[in-house]
């Protein structure tokens, strides 16, 4: 099961990522941006590490969430718990010999799409990075 | 509940090299609940091998699956198609379900995921500790309910020992002393007298020193051998 192989994998929040990666100016981040697959969460509070790891498993070359600032977030405390879950599928990834900057977390701001765009632009030319 | 830890994946990847088809065998009681070997921690060990295969161009089959309980036969039949598949099978359950597999298959070749720890109780979120030995010769109704063998670090009967300060161990001061924890539960129920009491030396036969133990319920296991209509 390879078939996401090469793209980057985007985990993001329904409230900060999906008007900037999905919605009307979902295009213009795609001007900017590699191949890349959006899967929406309700929060990224919800990010699960075997998400992380099956997305890798899938082939995708990278994988990154993307977030409210700590602070921001509508559910208190989402974009701390998806960081407690890139550090352990980080771990995962390093106990078996892998770079864990295959994986990354962008947090910032609805209504800053630029900012956002221009990490996630970093991330990827970064080939991945422990973006934040 | 039984406790452990998942072994190295390196440890777990050198085991299984070789082979072509790989099984990781979750276990959905005690292990899962301290999340070191249940269906999330199989699926993630699978991911991660073969995450680590395709880094280095190996090409194997490595799935997961999860039974009940590996230390129950009838629960291990569960596997009994994925145990057919596979040319090995890691399980991540504890010794006690690793011991039963290879006794329930024996053509099987099964290999340990884990490094079973202790008997223990959640303290807290994501946090297990160690509260029972099996000792075999319980003294909990003296000590308050809080157990010396376990508790105490020099697993002493009559303590507390000397290096007790400020109710720390001093093998860890991170530790709170066994026999603080003991006098502080004794008086808080009202037998403080208890601690009059000289714990004899414990009667260690009772514990693993004579081989494994067994439990035997006569009642339960000569069910065999009733005659068929006898009431």
């Amino acid at each position: 099961m390879h078939d996401k192989e090469g793209i980057m994998i985007i985990f993001g929040c329904k409230h900060t990522a999906t008007p900037i990666l999905e919605e009307a100016s979902g295009r213009e981040a795609r001007v900017h941006l590699p191949d890349f697959e959006y899967r929406e969460l309700p929060c990224l509070g919800s990010l699960d590490p075997l998400m992380v790891l099956r997305a890798l498993d899938e082939g995708a070359r990278s994988v990154v969430a993307v977030g409210c600032f700590q602070g921001r977030c509508r559910h208190l405390t989402g974009s701390q718990r998806a960081k407690a879950a890139l550090g352990h599928v980080g771990d995962v990834l390093e106990e078996v010999g892998l770079d864990r900057s295959m994986i990354g977390l962008v947090l910032g701001s609805p209504i800053d799409q630029r900012a956002m765009i221009e990490q996630l632009a970093k991330f990827a030319t970064n080939d991945g990075g422990d973006v934040e | 509940m039984i406790t452990g830890d998942r072994k190295p994946l390196e440890e777990i990847a050198a085991m299984v090299e070789g082979f072509e088809r790989v099984l990781i065998l979750g276990c959905g009681t005690c292990v899962t609940v301290c999340m070191a070997g249940g269906e999330r921690e199989a699926e993630e060990t699978a991911l991660a091998l073969r995450l680590r295969g395709r880094e280095r161009g190996v090409s194997r089959e490595i799935w997961y699956a999860n039974v009940e309980r590996q230390c129950d036969e009838e629960f291990l039949q569960e596997a009994v198609d994925h145990v057919a598949r596979a040319d090995v099978v890691v399980s991540l359950a504890c010794g006690c379900g690793v011991q039963h597999m290879v006794t329930v298959f024996p053509d099987l070749i099964v290999y340990p995921g884990l490094n079973t720890t202790f008997m223990g109780v959640t303290e807290e979120l994501g946090v297990w500790a160690e509260r029972c030995l099996g000792c075999g010769d319980c003294v909990l109704e003296r000590t308050g309910g809080v157990c010396p063998i376990t508790r105490c670090s020099k697993s002493l009967l009559n303590g507390p020992c000397g290096g007790s300060a400020d109710g720390a161990c001093e093998v860890d001061k991170t530790i709170p002393c066994g026999w603080q924890l003991i006098i502080d539960r004794l008086e808080a129920i009202g037998q403080l007298q208890r601690l009059d009491e000289v714990l004899p030396p414990k009667d260690w036969s009772k514990s693993h020193s004579g081989g494994p133990r067994f439990r035997i319920r006569e009642d339960v296991r000569g069910t065999d051998d009733v005659e068929e209509g006898a009431q």
